[in-house]
């Protein structure tokens, strides 16, 4: 543990990364927030995927639509404080993807092939975290959006006229359900391999550096 | 005379077994005889389509119905029921367009074809010349008090404009500037068409949901309407149709199809799809036949340039992908020994590589949010406000630096071109 003092300041501007440090990468509420996100939406994958097609189980219909029905709204709800913590503590800097991560494409794509032993700097998440969690935010908006459209028939009537019916708001949200189902195993996998540091840190919320 | 509200509970009424037309007609002939409303004159014109709507509306044994239909209406011209021919016809719905302008219903059956001028649709022959169903549709619609579209194809296109539509056949709204109200169906219900016209001739305009139908009759779905609702709910799912329990499973379209063919019931109120068997098509549905196809699946088919595809089948080839990914990076990790570094190095956060541009900035920045962030840190705030101090003072130090080398306004020319020489120069 090094101590910061005015001699060593620059160095400390320089070359941060030579501190030995614990630091805080999730705060609390993040925390709770991603939680609560796997929780809901890995509920409704399951429940929408029964619903779209019973089988295997013999349990009521009508209570898996409850669980689903209540879920829903929990969806939305933990949605809108996602979007009300991320502005006011300007946590979607880091997570929505911008001009500023054009630069560090190439660098991220030379790491991922196996090109470049470490990962070049991008600050908190690197391009393709930031794609995929810009992505999946815009699929949430979707499903939100289709879900409510086929929840609220009768209050959307103009909006599901403006899609091409009911029919097709089904298949577009069984459809981004599916792009779910495709694209979360791929950041699992890469929470789990790329950085223990990082895994360790979504539950505790602290990283050793 | 009925009020509207009685009307109405007439006709979303849940009796099974007992004709709208029955309920409808003791009243209805007491108004007319009473002079309360009046006779209207209806023209029925037939366009591209399969004489579903008449035969549906004939079919009926019900002899309240037909009754009814000719008490309440002046049926100056419909071809198939009309005894006069020729010449004689076309006088007569000339006349009608004529004198009762604005006074008369015009009830469109089948879609309006328009490729070539709709020259492949031809309605009749005035004056030995051929006139196009898209012709006569726009020479007496303007003209008439209400337009009522009935069947799929008037009304939204249905079966005659289904892929690959090659007459390029639309609904009747399509190709006029009026509104128009829209009795789907394939055929229509003959009660839907003479509740509707009853309740022109008496009310008005009915209620219209967001496609121009009577809510009346398409105010809610099959599916909630649907006398098998409970096997739906509690998961009692037939795999073949024929057997007991609810259709979901394969390929029911009542709960995206407004209409209330379970109350109403087919065949002289005998019996309709679900209850016979089949699951609902939906026939009512705009989008039938193409957003309804196939029947016996929820979903339609997806359109790719190579082809259809069902949803499943693509999410599956998703998946497919992603899997193949994760396994070439996993493969990839263990032979360059990425993944064993990681986890054995992995109670520290990754430092970036040496090799990579840093902005220098960001980095400043993140040492900040360091000193800021770390748990055990002894950098005082008095530092950290020095710190910033001399960042900020540096940046306008730089700031003005650049403005004293800018070229301003008022420099000559000279200098300017002696300024960009030397930028070169540097360069």
């Amino acid at each position: 543990m090094e101590k910061t003092n005015k001699e060593n300041l620059d160095s400390f501007t320089l070359s941060p990364f030579h501190f030995s440090t614990i630091v805080e990468l999730h705060p609390l509420p993040v925390r709770i927030l991603h939680w609560l996100q796997v929780i809901i939406i890995t509920t409704l994958i399951f429940c929408g995927l029964y619903l779209h097609y019973p089988r295997f189980l013999e349990i009521p219909y009508s209570t898996v639509k409850y669980i689903k029905g209540v879920l829903n709204f929990l969806l939305i709800a933990n949605t809108l404080v996602y979007i009300y913590y991320s502005v006011i503590s300007k946590h979607y800097r880091e997570l929505i993807i911008g001009f500023r991560d054009l630069q560090h494409i190439p660098s991220f794509f030379r790491y991922i092939s196996f090109l470049n032993k470490s990962p070049g700097y991008y600050g908190k998440y690197n391009p393709g975290q930031k794609a995929m969690y810009t992505f999946w935010f815009l699929l949430i908006i979707i499903q939100i959006f289709t879900g409510l459209q086929l929840f609220f028939p009768d209050t959307f009537g103009y909006f599901i006229k403006l899609s091409g019916g009911l029919n097709k708001i089904r298949q577009i949200h069984y459809f981004a359900t599916w792009i779910f189902v495709a694209t979360i195993p791929i950041h699992v996998y890469l929470a789990i391999t790329e950085d223990p540091a990082k895994l360790q840190s979504i539950f505790t919320g602290y990283a050793r550096r | 005379m009925l009020s509207r509200r009685e009307f109405l509970k007439i006709c979303m009424q849940t009796t099974a077994g007992i004709s709208l037309a029955g309920l409808l007609r003791p009243s209805i002939l007491e108004a007319l005889a009473q002079d309360e409303i009046p006779r209207m004159p209806v023209i029925w014109i037939e366009l591209g389509s399969c004489t579903g709507e008449s035969i549906s509306l004939d079919n009926t044994f019900d002899p309240d119905l037909k009754r009814l239909l000719l008490e309440m209406i002046e049926l100056r011209y419909h071809w198939l029921f009309m005894q006069a021919q020729g010449d004689t016809a076309i006088e007569v719905l000339q006349k009608t367009v004529e004198d009762d302008a604005g006074k008369f219903i015009l009830v469109v059956e089948g879609s309006v074809v328009t490729r070539d001028e709709g020259r492949y649709n031809i309605v009749m022959n005035r004056k030995g010349q051929e006139v196009t169903g898209i012709q006569l549709l726009q020479e007496i619609a303007p003209h008439a008090k209400y337009v009522m579209a009935v069947g799929a194809c008037a009304a939204f296109g249905g079966p005659g404009a289904a892929y690959p539509n090659p007459a390029r056949a639309v609904g009747v709204e399509e190709v006029l500037n009026r509104k128009v109200i829209n009795i789907p169906g394939c055929p229509s219900h003959p009660d839907w068409m003479v509740g509707t016209i009853a309740h022109l001739i008496l009310y008005g305009e009915p209620e219209l949901n967001n496609y121009h139908a009577p809510t009346m009759f398409f105010g809610k779905t099959i599916h909630d309407l649907c006398s098998r609702r409970s096997d739906f709910e509690n998961g009692h799912f037939a795999d073949y149709p024929g057997e007991e329990g609810c259709f979901y499973k394969i390929g029911c379209k009542g709960p995206v199809t407004y209409a209330d063919c379970p109350t109403r019931q087919w065949n002289n109120h005998v019996n309709w799809p679900v209850e016979a068997g089949i699951p609902c098509i939906g026939c009512a549905s705009p989008q039938f036949p193409d957003g309804m196809m196939p029947f016996f699946q929820h979903l339609p088919d997806v359109y790719l340039p190579g082809g259809k595809a069902r949803v499943e089948k693509i999410g599956a080839a998703l998946v497919g992908i992603t899997a193949l990914g994760i396994t070439t990076h996993a493969v990839g990790s263990v032979v360059t020994g990425r993944m064993g570094r990681h986890q054995i190095k992995g109670t520290k956060l990754q430092e970036p590589g040496p090799g990579e541009q840093i902005p220098v900035d960001e980095i400043i920045l993140d040492s900040l949010k360091h000193g800021l962030s770390s748990k055990d840190n002894e950098l005082s705030q008095e530092l950290l406000i020095a710190k910033l101090d001399e960042i900020a003072r540096s940046q306008e130090n730089l700031k003005r630096d650049l403005e004293t080398i800018r070229p301003g306004k008022n420099r000559s020319l000279l200098k300017r071109i002696k300024f960009w020489v030397r930028k070169r120069d540097e360069e």
